[in-house]
């Protein structure tokens, strides 16, 4: 997902001017000379000083290759991380991350079974690893009944 | 070095962790698209449940092993595993198109472990000495030593200066995001009470160096497969290598103590080190207008030096607490969740951490020989294994791995969040080392700014009073001088229209 420079550089300012904003809010406890605004007020200043050095002092144009694929994938895997966020607590570990790996497996080109076959076992991997060695409470979800 | 860190480092435990780290370093730095940054993110979930000497001796048995990995794709596709190999890749791949593949790839093996206990060596000699002269450094030398840290970081980056300071503001930004150091207040946390402890550091490094990596491999078309030219035997290929070597002596020698000497610059990594020592190579070999052609001694002279590097970078980290390249910063965030602070008086209080990460240098580069014969005579099956197959895992794991850290799905959000932003950074030329930097220095050049201003009560002259700090301080705002001034040259070449670059973009 490349962009303009022109468009990085306003975004970057836009955001600098926000944070800025936000780190004029934080109160200076009283006897001190800096507070907790200075050190996010730096950042802000930086990031708007470079995001006008990017947008202006560059004359790039966006790139042309950029195809409806280059961003329709790498979105749907976000897609797929956000819906793994959601689902994780109330499905459970296995359900959740069986049909992360499975779709994964299928934005990347494979077809439905061998993403099933290489979901499978993984989950069941992961398992052994994370929750049987490591002891990291994995949640079970909707397998709460059958969990061990 | 002492019994306790012998015992510690040959203990089952141990030796185990070592030997998995180093056949899992290599497999991933023999994959193309996944670097040796990577492996480090991937691996640290697991480094958090180890016992810290074991936990650093996994990163360092990681990294030494990824960083020669890297030399197969590079030499077999011309695609380097991870950015240190891309140096004298176009010498690498011609070797092997000229059917060489085995004895390169051996070099590069044999050159690696050399500079690598050379690396390490040098390590050990050098850092107690700085040790003992930073032990007199308080919060004002801190700072500024953190400050040159961050500067460095932005000066050896590939990116626009623009850009690279951006990347650092990114992180210095995400590095106040909670509950302040010095004074307690909640910032940028909305509310939100997972927020408070700050963004976790675990989580962020495996959004940035992990999730990126996936989002742009599912944007890329299949990558083509790699027509393998013929290979040779196994004895002959090592013949071969063993006779380079001993041709090139003088040229590892050179770029062993060369690489780590650039390694310990912070903000210097491998990959800055593989090119200088190439560079150098060049000026000084017989042959130079061979270089580029599909010469072995270019390839011995970088193999030799960016694992040195690795080494080197180490010194920065341990005396100061300021980290030398990406990989060190992830290891510095390890060392600080453990309750270890890295820093001068690590040498006096832990000796055996010390200790125990020499040894597990020494261990992994010899370690690494045969795991890198095993790799190279199985390179060109490795090389193959399909992206679709692979990228799964990794996402998994990097999942599940965040989770395992923090036991809350925030862990999630924030590997997407930060996965996205690595992501569209790299895909506008915004490099990512920078922001890992501010992340992780970010709080402590708050803290000591904070410190020595309680002290000096707000007199911010107070930062130029003792002689270290001064001297540190003017070397700092020089560096901050000199990016200005590289920052005017590009914004100036760019304008004038003349530039024969910006007439074909």
């Amino acid at each position: 997902m490349s962009c303009n420079d022109r468009i990085s550089g306003c975004l970057l300012v836009i955001f600098g001017a926000l944070v800025m904003w936000r780190a004029s809010t934080f109160p200076t406890p009283a006897g001190l000379t800096y507070g907790p605004g200075l050190f996010p007020s730096i950042a802000a200043t930086g990031l708007m000083l470079c995001g006008a050095a990017i947008g202006f002092g560059s004359r790039r144009r966006a790139t042309p290759n950029a195809t409806r694929r280059s961003t329709t994938r790498p979105l749907a895997l976000l897609t797929v991380v956000a819906g793994y966020a959601l689902l994780l607590d109330p499905l459970g570990f296995h359900i959740t991350s069986f049909l992360a790996v499975a779709a994964t497996c299928l934005l990347f080109g494979m077809r439905i079974t061998g993403s099933v076959l290489l979901a499978l076992p993984l989950v069941i991997g992961v398992h052994l690893l994370f929750y049987s060695l490591l002891h990291v409470p994995l949640p079970w979800g909707l397998l709460t009944p059958w969990a061990w | 070095m002492s019994i306790s860190s012998l015992i510690a480092l040959f203990s089952p435990a141990s030796l185990a962790v070592i030997a998995a780290c180093t056949l899992y370093g290599t497999f991933i730095g023999a994959m193309p698209g996944l670097t040796a940054t990577m492996a480090v993110a991937l691996l640290v979930p697991f480094t958090y449940f180890m016992d810290p000497m074991i936990a650093i001796s996994a990163i360092v048995a990681t990294t030494t092993t990824a960083i020669f990995a890297g030399d197969v794709p590079g030499t077999l596709m011309r695609i380097p595993g991870t950015p240190a190999s891309a140096a004298y890749v176009e010498d690498a791949y011609r070797l092997s198109r000229a059917g060489r593949s085995r004895s390169t790839l051996m070099t590069s093996l044999f050159a690696a472990c050399i500079g690598g206990l050379v690396g390490v060596a040098l390590l050990a000699l050098i850092a107690p000495q700085l040790a003992r002269v930073a032990m007199q450094f308080s919060s004002f030398e801190t700072f500024w030593l953190a400050c040159l840290g961050l500067s460095c970081a932005v000066l050896t980056s590939n990116g626009s200066v623009a850009k690279s300071f951006a990347s650092l503001f990114i992180g210095l930004f995400i590095a106040t995001i909670g509950i302040g150091v010095a004074v307690g207040y909640p910032r940028f946390t909305f509310g939100y009470y997972e927020l408070f402890a700050g963004i976790s550091f675990i989580p962020a490094i495996i959004g940035l160096f992990a999730l990126s990596e996936i989002l742009r491999s599912v944007q890329t078309r299949r990558s083509e497969q790699p027509t393998v030219a013929t290979q040779e035997s196994f004895s002959q290929a090592l013949r071969e290598a063993a006779d380079t070597l001993r041709g090139f002596k003088r040229n590892i020698a050179r770029s062993s103590i060369l690489g780590t000497l650039i390694g310990a610059l912070p903000g210097a990594g491998a990959d800055i080190a593989a090119w200088i020592c190439y560079a150098i190579s060049r000026r000084f070999s017989s042959h130079p207008e061979r270089y580029g052609t599909g010469y072995i001694e270019g390839v011995a002279d970088g193999g030799a030096a960016n694992n040195a590097a690795i080494g080197g970078a180490w010194t920065p980290a341990l005396v100061f607490g300021i980290p030398g390249d990406s990989v060190t910063a992830i290891a510095i965030g390890i060392l600080l969740l453990n309750g270890m602070s890295p820093g001068p008086q690590i040498f006096t209080q832990s000796p055996e951490l010390v200790h125990t990460l020499y040894g597990a240098f020494a261990l992994s580069n010899l370690a690494m020989l045969p795991a890198g014969l095993l790799v190279i005579m199985a390179s060109s099956h490795i090389v193959r294994i399909p992206r679709r197959i692979l990228m799964p895992i990794v996402l998994l794991f990097s999942l599940v791995g965040a989770y395992a850290i923090t036991n809350s799905v925030v862990a999630i959000w924030t590997v997407l969040a930060l996965g996205a932003l690595g992501y569209v950074m790299e895909a506008n030329g915004f490099p990512l080392a920078p922001t890992i930097l501010g992340i992780v220095l970010g709080g402590i050049v708050e803290d000591n700014f904070m410190t020595s201003m309680l002290k000096a009560q707000g007199d911010l002259l107070a930062f130029f009073e003792r002689p270290w700090a001064a001297a540190l301080g003017i070397l700092t705002l020089l560096v901050w001088a000199l990016l200005l001034w590289r920052a005017a040259r590009d914004a100036l070449r760019r304008r004038s229209p003349a530039s024969p670059k910006e007439s074909h973009s």
